[in-house]
């Protein structure tokens, strides 16, 4: 197994990172001209059909330029479920798409919606809906004008409060057993690479800071228990990098039961170690730190709505919980063949 | 981690638990499942079962008797060994002095020890810490003063484990105490413990086991062509052998097996459904997957017998911890009987927990603690 990302995960990366450092504003605009917010398109739309794993690497550079554009809702997991359906809805490549993903307040079918969404990212980007509907049906919908209510995340990306009652559906597929668990997770999984990236810059920054920063005479990193504190957000930051991997890697694959397992692992590690060497980072740079010039804070709020969003610590701590539970009481013969 | 096996890895995977099912003795693995320690006796038998096979020596190249498997192939047998409860082989002679005389030793010391260490006959023990020299290891001061052909041997050490069965103990030693810097004069010596001035006295630890000793040294003469590397270079060989120790330590393959035994504990206290104790196995599992896929991220760009430095701390550091964690919530599972005191040779799945929480705290001090861990990682990693 080779853990280093393929060519044509670098190339990706790489064009990601070329338009984040030089388009003057707009990313979203100059990443869409070179057609890589379809990279997980189906073929016959337009798109490379690359997965989840694939995109780790370009995933780490929106997180590390800290970009508002909407790459993962608008770009990434409608192209992904698109794929998972192996259906094509017509005229794809001419509409702009937002995936819905945390649809824990939706209710109804592909018939008629209800229920309230309230934290929909890149939702205020969109002008068709992508909802993945509690009886597994995969639908494009389009908004009345009062439907969408835009707002603002806290790192500066996009989202907005949708109520699904006033949707309008034009298309649905059945995107088969288990749709809503699957796409969920990509989403949460998707955030979190995203997130890895802005924790590579916290944890540069945080590094630089103790090198250049002197107090009492010497740098701050000769004090021996500021450097721990910075072995130790080093270390969380290597960690998540591997339950990242672990789990896109899941989400791409067919075993659901290994795929709830990783991602749950995975924000449950986010919202606990994670969060915490955020604010450490905070703490190391003392009073700078505070302040909403300083860009870190950008990077700890990136890393707070990855934690945010898509089920809490919580939720996938007990979700891991039960998964583990279950899995001790299956007889061992069952198991020896699942593991 | 089947989702990152290869097919060969898959395929070797597969030979593995068929020689497990067909060659590890019932009572090793019957020890291991109903929550006992193996024996040393256990232990060298399966070294033995090993060692006919060819696979005692997994890291060890082919030319010198070893398997000459990949990192990768390491690892699985290692995983499967300990979920088949077979017992961790002591990384002393194979880990430890092995590797360090293929790198440092020369053809007589390979010709005269390798095969001894493979086989079984010769067992060995590490002759680091001294009473005023633990973490700070260059401080020690048993002295080794050479006159002709012999060295002779004055000092103690101490925390040696399994010295009590030990035929030889690599040990280092002062060679010139006005080097410039403490690491500066020490040498490495492999000491005959039969000979006369050594002697080994039982040190008993808090969870009432014997597992290390006091080891005195009292003028013994050392054949001077037992002198591993040249004089005064011990400090090089040491900490070559100090990240082969590190990774060993982080254990990934035996946390894996001992935290399916700690589920199996939960379920029979019917605590598998408990919300706290859910959460708390939750985070275990997190952590572990975590430690799991880093130490594969490692293998899988490490080319063998690479320098592991700072990556065997990281490993090292939330390796120890884990294993603390599972003898922990062991313990705390257990409940009242968790507070019986039970001598090793009549402990049960009750003792298991509380005596292990009391010998795991070792694991976060020896082979460096998890300070002096962060140290290293600071200096050399990150440059502080």
């Amino acid at each position: 197994m080779n853990f280093t990302p393929t060519e044509d995960q670098r190339m990706i990366a790489d064009s990601f990172a070329g338009v984040l450092q030089n388009a003057p504003s707009d990313h979203w605009a100059a990443l869409k001209a070179l057609g890589l917010t379809q990279a997980t398109w189906p073929e016959a739309a337009g798109g490379a059909d690359m997965t989840l794993a694939d995109m780790v690497p370009a995933l780490i550079e929106t997180g590390r330029a800290a970009s508002a554009a909407p790459v993962i809702a608008c770009g990434i997991l409608p192209g992904l479920a698109m794929g998972r359906t192996g259906a094509h809805l017509p005229d794809m490549a001419d509409v702009q798409i937002c995936g819905v993903a945390d649809v824990t307040g939706l209710r109804g079918s592909a018939g008629g919606l209800s229920g309230s969404l309230p934290v929909v990212p890149g939702a205020d980007a969109g002008d068709h809906f992508l909802l993945c509907l509690p009886d597994g049906y995969l639908g494009i919908f389009t908004a009345e004008k009062d439907a969408v209510q835009p707002c603002q995340l806290l790192d500066g990306r996009g989202a907005a409060h949708v109520q699904p009652a006033q949707l309008s559906k034009l298309h649905a597929v059945q995107g088969g057993h288990g749709m809503t668990d699957w796409l969920q997770d990509t989403a949460a999984t998707a955030f979190a690479a995203d997130a890895l990236g802005a924790m590579f810059a916290l944890r540069d920054m945080t590094l630089d800071y103790l090198k250049q920063r002197k107090q009492f005479g010497k740098p701050l990193g000769a004090f021996q228990a500021l450097q721990h504190a910075m072995v130790d957000i080093h270390h969380e930051t290597e960690h998540f990098h591997s339950l990242v991997l672990l789990a896109a890697f899941a989400c791409s694959g067919e075993d659901d039961a290994l795929r709830m397992r990783a991602v749950s692992a995975m924000k449950r590690f986010l919202g606990t170690r994670i969060r915490k060497a955020a604010a450490s980072a905070i703490q190391l740079h003392g009073g700078i730190g505070m302040t909403e010039e300083y860009p870190l804070g950008r990077y700890v709020k990136r890393v707070l709505v990855a934690d945010m969003l898509m089920g809490s610590a919580d939720f996938h701590g007990k979700r891991l919980g039960r998964l583990i539970a279950d899995e001790t009481r299956t007889p061992p013969l069952q198991k020896e063949t699942a593991a | 981690m089947q989702l990152f096996y290869s097919d060969a890895d898959c395929a070797f995977q597969a030979e593995v638990r068929a020689f497990l099912q067909a060659e590890l003795p019932q009572d090793l693995s019957e020890t291991f499942h109903s929550f006992r320690r193996h024996s040393f006796e256990q232990m060298m038998r399966w070294h033995g079962i090993l060692a006919r096979k060819g696979w005692v020596a997994p890291h060890w190249p082919q030319s010198h008797g070893g398997a000459g498997w990949t990192l990768m192939q390491q690892y699985i047998f290692d995983s499967e060994a300990m979920l088949a409860g077979a017992p961790r082989l002591r990384p002393f002679g194979l880990k430890m002095i092995g590797p360090v005389l293929m790198r440092f030793g020369n053809a007589a010391q390979q010709e005269r020890f390798l095969l001894g260490i493979l086989s079984g006959e010769e067992y060995w023990c590490q002759g680091f810490s001294e009473p005023g020299a633990g973490s700070d290891l260059a401080a020690l001061r048993t002295t080794a003063v050479r006159q002709g052909d012999t060295f002779i041997v004055n000092g103690q050490k101490t925390w040696t484990t399994t010295a009590q069965h030990a035929d030889y103990m690599f040990t280092l030693v002062r060679t010139d105490p006005d080097a410039g810097k403490p690491q500066q004069g020490i040498s490495m010596l492999l000491i005959d413990l039969t000979l006369p001035g050594v002697e080994v006295r039982p040190i008993r630890t808090i969870d009432g086991d014997h597992h290390v000793n006091e080891v005195f040294l009292d003028n013994v003469e050392v054949p001077a062509d037992l002198l591993v590397h040249e004089e005064n270079r011990g400090w090089d060989v040491a900490k070559f052998l100090l990240g082969n120790e590190r990774v060993s330590i982080a254990n990934v393959g035996q946390s894996k097996a001992e935290i399916r035994l700690l589920k199996q504990l939960l379920a029979t206290h019917d605590l598998l459904d408990d919300p706290i104790m859910a959460m708390k196995l939750a985070d275990l599992e997190a952590d572990f997957l975590a430690q799991e896929v880093t130490n594969l991220r490692m293998l899988s760009a490490l080319a063998p017998g690479a320098d592991v430095g700072p990556l065997a701390s990281l490993l090292k550091l939330r390796g120890s911890e884990i294993q603390q964690r599972i003898q922990e919530l062991a313990m705390e599972a257990t409940g009242p009987a968790a507070a019986v005191w039970a001598d090793a040779s009549e402990r049960d799945s009750d003792g298991y927990g509380t005596h292990g929480w009391l010998f795991s705290r070792a694991f976060t001090i020896f082979g460096g603690s998890s300070e002096v861990m962060k140290n290293i990682v600071a200096k050399q990693s990150l440059g502080l």
